[in-house]
């Protein structure tokens, strides 16, 4: 009941969006702790498939406390070869359990040829990706009723054999699966500076009604490139980009996705409520596109 | 299915540098046993190699960071040749289930084995090695036989005036109590 009034709250009250953490284990205490600071959390399903009884019971105590979006790493969305039905399967259940809103996955993929190469790899932006992604995806939604959205990933290596750009790849893609976008604003600031592309040309390429939840939180600088370790606070670039895509969507929610150099808690809470009180001041009656893939 | 043959070789190419070295030396002969054509071959020639070297170690530093979580006295024992002992093993496995770190882990310790480390460091990866199957896989009890008295080891990390003394070190699972101790 916890659960429903909280949703139905937010829901009532504007600005709507919810603002949340990525949960991971040495937060746990401090979560809940902060319960009336934090609106909703992401898990990672990946945590919690063939878990020992422990996680399950985290899991119900967490589900208990807190609306929670399912995040899953392995769908391997754009492997040419299929999905995986058996890790389709575990994500299946976990979900299900869960009961969310919608949960999400990436525009990557993750294994080939019995090879797990361990990471979100990138695939070249042409039309037989597309197909592959529209065919998984669909075998997805197929077999998982709730809403399904997806990320965009960060890469450190670019295909010569691209036929389009990412934005255009990743339109005609929402546009074909009807699906959600998980837009990860670091990763899109990483990307934009690594290749040297415009990020504000990228949200004006994306159908920015699809977008419906956001990843926020520090870059990470090696050498000459940007990298998304998820282990630094969010920079006043991230928060820019984070601004504008306020700006010019409605949101569902936005969570911060902190895997790394765990800082103090109040470290973390202030980063909440600055994503929050970016979302306060920007919403002043601006007309925004609603989240279609959501609402229907 | 240009895509699929593609991807396995990519997927070969981010996660074995011997590989990599010899497809950037002779792309078509290791383009064709991936069953590729020469247009495929070439447009993964196109990618730039610093970009593919560059992203193949990135993944391999992200799943030592991931695995030594696992196994912090070990990484510790074997301080500086940690990383090259790593990175030996990662070309000999891939982990398959969800679970992937943690497989890393204890397949490191297993690896570690065959190879010529000290015999100390050789207990130490042992002992972490039980404690993972006892912990992370849920066993009720896991037990594992010592050379050395390694306590003095776990306590403050110094591997001086290590005793040598054959011990059992035993986990078990009573209920919900977990005990450790040496015989």
């Amino acid at each position: 009941m916890k659960e429903n009034n909280r949703i139905s709250k937010t829901e009532d009250q504007r600005p709507k969006t919810r603002i949340g953490l990525g949960f991971r284990e040495p937060f746990r205490a401090d979560i809940f702790l902060n319960q009336d600071k934090i609106d909703f959390l992401e898990i990672t399903t990946d945590h919690y498939l063939d878990a020992k009884p422990e996680k399950i019971e985290e899991l119900k105590l967490l589900k208990e406390h807190f609306p929670l979006v399912p995040h899953s790493l392995e769908l391997s969305l754009g492997s040419a070869e299929g999905i995986d039905e058996d890790y389709l399967e575990k994500i299946a259940e976990i979900v299900e359990f869960v009961k969310p809103e919608w949960f999400s996955d990436h525009l990557c993929f993750t294994r080939s040829g019995g090879v797990k190469i361990g990471h979100l790899a990138p695939v070249p932006y042409t039309d037989e990706s597309l197909k592959v992604f529209v065919r998984n995806i669909s075998k997805v939604k197929k077999r998982i009723s709730a809403p399904f959205i997806l990320e965009n990933i960060t890469y450190l290596m670019q295909f010569p054999s691209s036929q389009m750009r990412e934005s255009v790849f990743i339109s005609k893609l929402l546009d074909e699966t009807d699906c959600g976008m998980l837009l990860d604003v670091t990763n899109l600031y990483i990307n934009a500076r690594n290749f040297g592309f415009d990020w504000r040309r990228f949200l004006d390429e994306i159908p920015l009604e699809r977008v419906v939840q956001l990843h926020f939180v520090g870059l990470h600088k090696h050498k000459n490139l940007l990298i998304d370790a998820h282990a630094d606070k969010t920079q006043n670039e991230i928060w820019d980009v984070f601004g504008e895509v306020v700006k010019r969507c409605d949101l569902k929610g936005a969570i911060l996705e902190r895997d790394e150099n765990f800082p103090p808690f109040n470290e973390i809470l202030e980063e909440i409520e600055t994503a929050r009180n970016i979302i306060s001041n920007e919403f002043e009656g601006t007309a925004k596109p609603v989240g279609a893939a959501l609402h229907g | 299915m240009s895509l699929k043959e593609q991807q396995n070789l990519l997927a070969r190419l981010y996660t074995d540098s011997d590989l990599r070295e010899k497809f950037f030396a002779e792309p078509d002969k290791i383009g064709f046993d991936f069953n590729l054509t020469r247009r495929e071959i070439a447009e993964i020639v196109e990618i730039a190699p610093q970009e593919l070297d560059f992203f193949a170690e990135s993944l391999f530093w992200k799943r030592l960071r991931e695995a030594e979580k696992f196994i912090p006295l070990t990484v510790k024992i074997l301080g500086c040749d940690f990383p090259p002992l790593f990175r030996q093993f990662s070309q000999t496995f891939n982990p398959q289930t969800v679970r992937k770190h943690l497989e890393d882990a204890l397949e490191f310790c297993r690896f570690l084995q065959k190879g010529e480390v000290s015999e100390i460091a050789l207990n130490v990866a042992l002992f972490e090695r039980t404690k993972i199957e006892f912990f992370g896989y849920g066993k009720r009890l896991a037990f594992c036989k010592l050379a050395f008295e390694i306590e003095p080891f776990l306590a403050d990390n110094r591997t001086e005036n290590l005793k040598r003394k054959q011990k059992f070190a035993v986990w078990i699972k009573l209920g919900n109590k977990t005990r450790h101790f040496y015989i």
